[in-house]
């Protein structure tokens, strides 16, 4: 573990123009102040900042168990909380514990159990029993099966691979994007999700991905960031799509890779150490992993294209300052009774709790130097999160060793 | 949802309207991890929704159905597709559904179904009329929401409705120079959707445009962002390159501690195509490295050590 060199608050620079813009960040950066005002106060606080298992495993628990009424709008997005429960209890070391609730309660079979349901006829997963299937749901219904699978055995059989292929495939549109569902709206969100489960279940033939880099190229904006289509705004979650999207193809080359990464470096506020989804806007925890997750591909890209490494001793693998996103998600992200959240003010849920811990994940582990930056008790490390999938990387090998034996042409039919 | 308390709930169980649907239950919902405590309303909603479904019922009831699903949860993609095809079905003049639409999204502004919604009905209208002030409207709430201004382009682009748009866009510039959106929006229309990027005459102009915000406030990104991608792809001759840049350099003295100004300089310094490619400017770039990661930029050290490496490396090769 490199030495714990916390960053001191930077206020920004102040200026003659005090747009709107410039006063909610302000405002932001005085309440973070205060919780950042306990380093200061206490020189060992750096040492002693901890996450907070116990509650985080509890309010998981809570949620397993059932959702308040409150969730009802998320009804057509029931795979998702199996995947974000599960994401997260995985990354807490929680579902390697044979102790925990998770075997007493039979979560995995109960997993199972509501996916299965979400299969639509025509391959693919609806947001719940009966629902249309839709790339988002597939996406984290795959994903969630995935993390059964290393503990269930049969997890991912229930999956339609045959069925699944025609699915991804009758959404695909000639630009190379992918409609999210028939009559759907396409963008890079759809491309990620459809190539994401592809490349896990192994069904990435040629015309599935053909043009799928030069719709990715078309959405790089001025900035050097990706939007969601081609004449938006760059954005922090369509970029990691974007990228994720490229890694998979092995075609990071078509885009800008030198204007995204200063693009994505800047992302980094300077004074609260957590990412922001856009240029001047405030801060949110969930950025943590959609921009900070963007980092180990173009990394590397750099680093091989140039022939030279950016690893830094005192910081890690990434080009972010790691200490300074684990202080953010650590001291502002944290919900006291458990449970992670976008800032202070926010209430936590379960979609920022999965990628505040992913994000926590992606900052702790250097992947190229195979080491850790972990800040606070060394207890705060997660398990490592894979770059691609957002699912821990012990379950990436289970589920493509999974299906590396069914060949394309039985898929294909 | 506050809202939906406000209204008594009447059980489609007791109207005679749907006695001869068996509606269909969720299934066994105690089984399902993170299974949603539904309302009573909700789950018999949905129940008779699902029974609707299976049938494949296009009717006025049916229609009315969708409203309620929607009004509880308008993010079930599965109910506005069936939507569309009642619609279709029943022939219903599509500006009453807009007007409908109106309503929703202002109730719903970050939702996606809504917006997608709104694609097709304006589609099958064929007019975008309404689109500029309603959209317009979902910035008086948001003025930053990314649904409403990707509405807007997709409208402006298929219904040709440039016009008048960089004025619009101004407006928002006179409250706050450092709204991204109104810059992406900015690039949007100057260039026609990336149609005029390298016409030399709007090169020109948004170049000056962006300088102008800069000299107003130096601690800007979203203008530095605009400025450099104008800056990097338009055909300047040496004569302009040079004015620009002695502009900038008068900027990095004057405001020390913005990064802006040498992060563009260290740029410039560093390819030749710009005409400053020197070894005395290679290591003017290198102390701005510096600079930037002990001083101005710390929080990207790792950043401007990389780029610091870059440049000592083309120092020890050309020179
Ligand atoms: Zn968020």
């Amino acid at each position: 573990m490199a030495e714990a060199t916390l960053k001191k608050p930077e206020f920004s620079t102040p200026q003659s123009c005090f747009t709107k813009t410039y006063v909610d960040q302000k405002f932001l950066e005085t309440s973070i102040l205060r919780r950042y005002d306990l380093f200061r106060e206490d020189p060992e606080y750096s040492e002693k900042i901890r996450l907070i298992r116990d509650e985080h495993k509890e309010y998981l628990h809570k949620s397993a168990r059932g959702l308040s009424e409150g969730y009802q709008e998320l009804d057509a997005s029931q795979p998702w909380f199996c995947y974000w429960i599960l994401n997260s209890l995985d990354l807490l070391g929680v579902l390697d514990d044979t102790s925990s609730f998770v075997y007493k309660e039979n979560l995995f079979e109960k997993t199972i159990y509501t996916i299965a349901r979400c299969q639509g006829e025509l391959g693919g997963f609806g947001g719940g029993p009966l629902q249309d299937s839709h790339l988002a749901p597939t996406y984290a219904a795959v994903n969630a099966l995935a993390i059964v699978q290393k503990y269930h055995k049969g997890a991912l059989d229930i999956i339609d691979s045959k069925k699944m292929f025609s699915f991804l495939l009758s959404l695909k549109q000639p630009d190379g994007s992918f409609a999210m569902h028939i009559g759907g709206e396409r963008d890079l969100r759809g491309l990620y999700c459809a190539l994401s489960v592809a490349y896990l279940l192994n069904i990435q033939t040629e015309e599935l991905i053909k043009d799928s880099e030069l719709f990715v190229k078309s959405c790089q904006t001025y900035e050097g960031g990706l939007a969601s289509v081609p004449f938006a705004e760059a954005h922090g979650g369509y970029t990691f799509c974007g990228v994720a999207a490229l890694g998979l193809l092995g075609k990071m080359e078509v885009i800008d890779v030198d204007s995204l990464f200063q693009w994505l470096v800047n992302r980094q506020m300077k004074f609260s150490g957590g990412f922001q989804g856009r240029t001047n806007k405030l801060v949110d925890g969930c950025y943590s992993w959609w921009q900070g997750g963007a980092f180990p591909l173009v990394v590397d890209y750099i680093q091989k294209r140039d022939g030279i490494s950016l690893q830094n001793n005192n910081n890690g693998d990434w080009a972010f300052h790691q200490f300074a996103l684990q202080q953010f998600i650590l001291s502002c992200c944290q919900q006291p009774d458990g449970g992670l959240r976008d800032k202070p003010e926010k209430n936590r849920d379960l979609y920022h709790t999965s990628y505040c811990l992913s994000g926590l994940s992606r900052s702790q582990y250097n992947t190229f130097s195979k080491t850790t930056t972990v800040l606070g008790i060394k207890e705060n490390l997660l398990k490592e999160i894979d770059h691609i999938h957002c699912i821990p990387v012990d379950k990436v090998e289970v589920a493509k060793l999974h299906f590396q034996n069914s060949k394309l042409e039985e898929n294909k039919n | 949802m506050e809202k939906q308390e406000e209204i008594p709930y009447e059980p489609l169980s007791k109207l005679p309207e749907w006695k001869d649907i068996q509606p269909i239950p969720q299934k066994e919902s105690l089984k399902d991890p993170c299974a949603i405590l539904y309302s009573p309303q909700f789950s018999e909603v949905m129940d008779y929704f699902r029974a609707i479904l299976q049938k494949k019922e296009y009717s006025e009831r049916a229609l009315k159905l969708t409203t309620e699903v929607i009004r509880l949860n308008c993010s079930n993609y599965t109910v506005w597709e069936y939507r569309r095809g009642i619609l279709e079905h029943l022939k219903i003049d599509l500006n009453t559904e807009l007007d409908y639409l109106d309503k929703v999204i202002e109730q719903h502004p970050k939702n996606y179904q809504v917006w997608t919604h709104r694609v097709w009905v304006t589609t099958k209208l064929n007019s975008g009329d309404r689109e500029k002030a309603f959209t317009e409207i979902a910035f008086l709430n948001d003025s930053k929401n990314y649904h409403a201004w990707s509405h807007r382009f997709w409208a402006i682009e298929y219904f040709n409705l440039w016009d008048g748009e960089l004025e619009f866009i101004d407006k928002f510039f006179e409250n706050d120079l450092r709204h991204n959106s109104a810059w992406a929006a900015r690039f949007f229309v100057a260039t026609q959707n990336g149609k005029l990027k390298n016409d030399p005459k709007i090169q020109l102009q948004e170049i000056e445009f962006s300088l102008s915000k800069i000299n107003l406030t130096c601690n800007n990104e979203s203008a530095w962002n605009y400025f450099i991608s104008f800056f990097e792809i338009a055909n300047l001759d040496q004569q302009q390159i040079n004015d620009l840049v002695s502009k900038i350099e008068t900027k990095k003295t004057r405001h020390r501690f913005c990064p802006f100004p040498m992060s563009f300089l260290i740029r410039v310094y560093s390819d030749k195509k710009f005409g400053y490619f020197s070894k005395e400017n290679l290591e003017k770039a290198i102390t701005f490295c510096d600079a930037l990661s002990d001083e101005c930029d710390t929080i990207r050290k790792a950043y401007w050590n990389y780029k610091k490496i870059g440049l000592e490396k083309i120092l020890k090769e050309e020179f």
